[in-house]
């Protein structure tokens, strides 16, 4: 019982100095920017914003480092970052639709991934395919977006892609191994395999493969 | 055969089919059909330069699967046939029959190759086979750190117009690692036995015996998401029991690769070698057969491009360019050749 006491202690200990030290960190990039005490007031605002509606503010404060350093006016980095608050407000409610989606926006990393695969242009349908894709694995959700937007780019189906997602995730595999998938591909291509059969052969061996490697020497090589 | 060895041979394969996995799960076949155009342009050593066009029709079949647990096998078969014209007039053709299994084998990994090359009308060999085989020998679980392996390989090139049939046996022991998933390496001790049964060294019917020792050391990796590399040098030594003329060399050879596929319609690959042999007890000879008084050296290179599109990921428009060529004091080592072709390719 006692442990526990300390360990929530330390915890709160933790997130309070975590907070503060956000907070100095904006402080300090205000006192340093050349913004009128009117944009000051209106970012402090934003970030009150923020606050209230749950939006941890570390993952506004990269925006603004970014435009302060870069001298970029004080009205642009205000769009920008009501643009971001907007962005992330959308990922949360389109996770939370998802089952398992409030695991994967439980680290703030994946909820700015996710809210970056929307910056990026992708719709929020997407959205909610790949973190249904991922929800079983959510540690493995920023390696399964850059799966899914590198197979898309290259040129397969929306359908094969989030099939291809699900089973990587569902896989033996790392997480750090799905950024070689998209080469078996091109390997593929290089036999003159037509991409719906790769995808079908993917899909049959992902669930054996217990690495990259072997996926690899299983399908094409 | 004795009937001992024919009940033994009959245990180990039973024995082999039991340790394989019983359950196969066939995956998508694949079915290519070509057909296209090119020339080369030769010279070789003892001829003159020549220009042939040519036209060929090529198709291949490939099928693999899915065994028990994690293993798999492949099969594919290649076969074409090619028309020379220019100055040739001639057809030929080409097979290529390859078999290829992996599975776990108490505790360790195995991978088994075979291969058969062949033809019934080579311009330059007549009738060529090429049986090849190998085995490699792997932890099963590999974790991508430092781990040994062990490789035996062998083939055998029967050539029926020429006097290049070789009999090559050998083995590679070494490591291999994968620090990252977008670059892995590995480093092998090679050692392997060769036999010319058609080339006779002496009036006692001794046959031409090499050895080959040398040092692999390979690398490969991965640029964004499309781009894979692959390098590999081979240096080391032959020695020979040839002495007329004297074959003993030191060699080294680097091979390189770049595969480039940006878009699913687009595909570029380059290839380059370079190649360079130095003769420990032979002099290079002048035209008229004469010593120069130099030590034999050679040194080749050549490259291969190719790049394909595809509308629809069925059919391919494949344009390819290569060339090669030797360089050496001795003329009889020095040539070039360079090739173009267009092909067509369907896939099923």
């Amino acid at each position: 019982m006692k442990l526990r006491s300390c360990l929530t202690l330390l915890f709160l200990f933790l997130v309070t100095a975590t907070a503060s030290s956000v907070d100095q960190d904006i402080s300090t990039l205000l006192d340093r920017s050349e913004f009128d005490a009117q944009s000051v007031s209106a970012v402090r605002e934003l970030f009150s914003e923020a606050d209230s509606a749950g939006v941890p503010r570390e993952l506004l404060l990269p925006r603004l480092q970014e435009g302060i350093a870069k001298g970029v006016p004080s009205h642009r980095i205000l769009n920008a970052l009501e643009e971001d608050l907007g962005t992330l407000l959308s990922a949360r409610s389109v996770m939370e639709g998802v089952s398992g989606g409030r695991r994967i926006l439980a680290d703030s990393a994946r909820w700015a991934r996710a809210a970056n695969f929307l910056a990026a242009g992708r719709t929020e349908e997407e959205l909610r395919q790949v973190a249904a894709a991922a929800s079983s694995r959510p540690e493995s959700f920023r390696q399964a977006t850059v799966l899914y937007v590198s197979l898309l780019e290259w040129g397969l189906e929306t359908g094969d892609v989030v099939e291809i997602v699900a089973a990587a995730v569902d896989s033996r595999l790392e997480p750090e191994e799905f950024s070689g998938i998209p080469e078996l591909f091109a390997l593929g291509r290089r036999q003159r395999l037509r991409p719906e059969r790769m995808v079908s052969r993917l899909i049959a061996a992902l669930p054996r493969a217990d690495s990259l490697r072997e996926l690899r020497s299983m399908i094409v090589e | 055969m004795t009937r001992h060895t024919a009940v033994l041979g009959r245990v180990l394969f039973l024995a082999t089919l039991l340790m394989l996995p019983a359950t196969i799960t066939a995956l998508e076949p694949v079915i290519v059909l070509g057909g296209g155009g090119g020339a080369t342009w030769f010279d070789e050593p003892g001829s003159s330069a020549a220009f042939a066009p040519y036209t060929e029709l090529s198709g291949t079949i490939g099928n693999r699967g899915l065994l028990g647990g994690d293993g798999y096998y492949a099969a594919s078969l290649f076969g074409g046939l090619r028309y020379y014209g220019g100055d040739i007039e001639e057809f030929e053709d080409e097979q290529l029959l390859s078999l290829e299994l992996g599975t776990p084998f108490g505790g360790l990994e195995l991978e088994a190759e075979a291969a058969l090359s062949s033809s019934f009308y080579n311009l330059a060999r007549g009738v060529f086979l090429v049986p090849e085989w190998r085995l490699e020998l792997t932890p099963d679980a590999w974790d991508r750190s430092l781990t040994p392996r062990g490789i035996y390989f062998g083939s055998y090139r029967f050539e029926e117009e020429a006097i290049t049939d070789r009999l090559v046996q050998g083995a590679r022991l070494g490591v291999e690692a994968e620090p990252s998933i977008r670059f892995a390496w590995y480093a092998d001790l090679l050692a392997a036995y060769e036999r010319f049964p058609d080339q006779e060294i002496g009036p006692g019917g001794d046959v031409r015996q090499d050895g080959r020792f040398s040092i692999v050391l390979g690398a490969d990796g991965l640029i964004g998401f499309f781009t894979g590399w692959e390098l590999e040098n081979e240096s080391g030594l032959r020695l020979s029991n040839a002495q007329q003329p004297d074959l003993d060399r030191l060699f080294s050879e680097l091979d390189g690769t770049l595969r480039f596929s940006p878009l699913q319609e687009v595909g570029l690959e380059i290839g380059a070698s370079i190649r360079e042999e130095y003769y420990l007890n032979r002099d290079a000879l002048a035209d008229d057969g004469s010593s120069t008084g130099d030590p034999l050296r050679e040194t080749s290179f050549s490259a291969l491009i190719s790049a394909d599109y595809t509308p629809n990921g069925a059919l391919y428009f494949v344009l390819e360019g290569g060339a090669g060529r030797s360089f050496s004091r001795d003329p009889a080592f020095e040539g070039w050749s360079s090739t173009l072709s267009l092909q067509l390719e369907y896939s099923f």
